[in-house]
């Protein structure tokens, strides 16, 4: 077949560019999206600014330290003017999250749980609970598979900032510990994202 | 005596005493860190109840600005949800001091 010499010189250039294209391709980052840990941790600056300003904001300025307009307490529901305690609030809104989405989901999850079902499930649960529990004011940073899917899962420390979270877990007749003190970790923040799925 | 002479021996009495400020600073610090690490990190490290976190800049400014001596008895004390001392009795104020230099000297 004979090639036109200009038809000849197009296809030329389009091969260099579509090579030149392809090559560069290749030294590109696989995915650009954002970091599991940077996402978890400003998933965990959202969640933990939000239970300070209710504690702030809700709890104490309007609670039995403010004006006892309202009263903060384990059976809310039970009193006409029964607010939830801080760490009920940060539950309610997990599981808000949880009827939303299943992009990512989060938990308040303790080794000594009141409720069982606030135990670690997994064991990088587990583990990372352990983890923040002996190192306090640190986080745990793992992955782990259920089922089909790889989730990156992090633990944030949950800790005992007034008398009010060490009595009502001493005194709790379902707390499996009993001598929490002020400034103790008592459990975590378990945050969960999908990161590939098989 | 002259300056020739004077300044030999001024200058190695000036470095003796800088020298000693720096590491009379130096062990504050260390006190600091030692105080911060059994007690304030479970909070200032994560900011758990708005605590400022350790290094935040934008945190700590506004409350740098207030100086030494506020942010101390605040943390004697205990302010706003931060419970007295962090909730550990047995720190004494120069404790407390000393952490609170410690974290004011992460700032930039």
């Amino acid at each position: 077949m004979k090639v036109k010499p200009s038809l000849n010189k197009g296809l030329c250039v389009t091969a260099i560019i579509a090579s030149t294209t392809l090559l560069s391709a290749c030294n590109e980052p696989k995915h650009t999206g954002i970091e599991p840990k940077l996402y978890t941790d400003s998933l965990f600056a959202v969640m933990k600014a939000d239970r300070t300003n209710y504690t702030k904001l809700v709890v104490k300025r309007l609670g039995p330290s403010g004006t006892g307009v309202v009263k903060p307490d384990e059976h809310w529901q039970d009193l006409p003017n029964g607010t939830l305690l801080p760490a009920q609030m940060f539950r309610a809104g997990a599981e808000a999250v949880a009827e939303m989405t299943d992009e990512f989901s989060y938990s308040l999850q303790s080794i000594w749980p009141i409720n069982s079902q606030n135990a670690p499930k997994t064991p990088i649960e587990k583990q990372g609970l352990e983890y923040i529990a002996e190192n306090p004011g640190e986080n745990f940073y793992g992955e782990e598979k259920l089922g089909d899917t790889t989730y990156y899962t992090a633990v944030y420390p949950d800790v005992a900032v007034s008398d009010a979270c060490t009595s009502c877990h001493n005194d709790h007749k379902d707390s499996p510990k009993n001598n929490f003190k002020l400034g103790e970790v008592m459990g975590g923040v378990v945050i969960r994202v999908p990161i590939k799925s098989s | 005596m002259p300056k020739s002479t004077l300044m030999p021996l001024l200058l190695p009495m000036l470095f003796i005493v800088i020298a000693g400020c720096t590491s009379e600073q130096q062990q504050i610090l260390v006190q600091g860190e030692a105080v911060y690490s059994s007690t304030c990190k479970v909070c200032h490290a994560q900011g758990i109840n708005g605590a400022p976190i350790l290094g935040n800049n934008k945190m700590w400014v506004k409350r740098a600005e207030q100086g030494l001596p506020v942010l101390v008895q605040h943390a004697s004390q205990g302010y706003g949800l931060m419970p007295a001392k962090g909730g550990n009795d047995t720190l004494s104020n120069q404790d407390i001091n000393h952490a609170v230099q410690f974290m004011l000297s992460k700032l930039n």
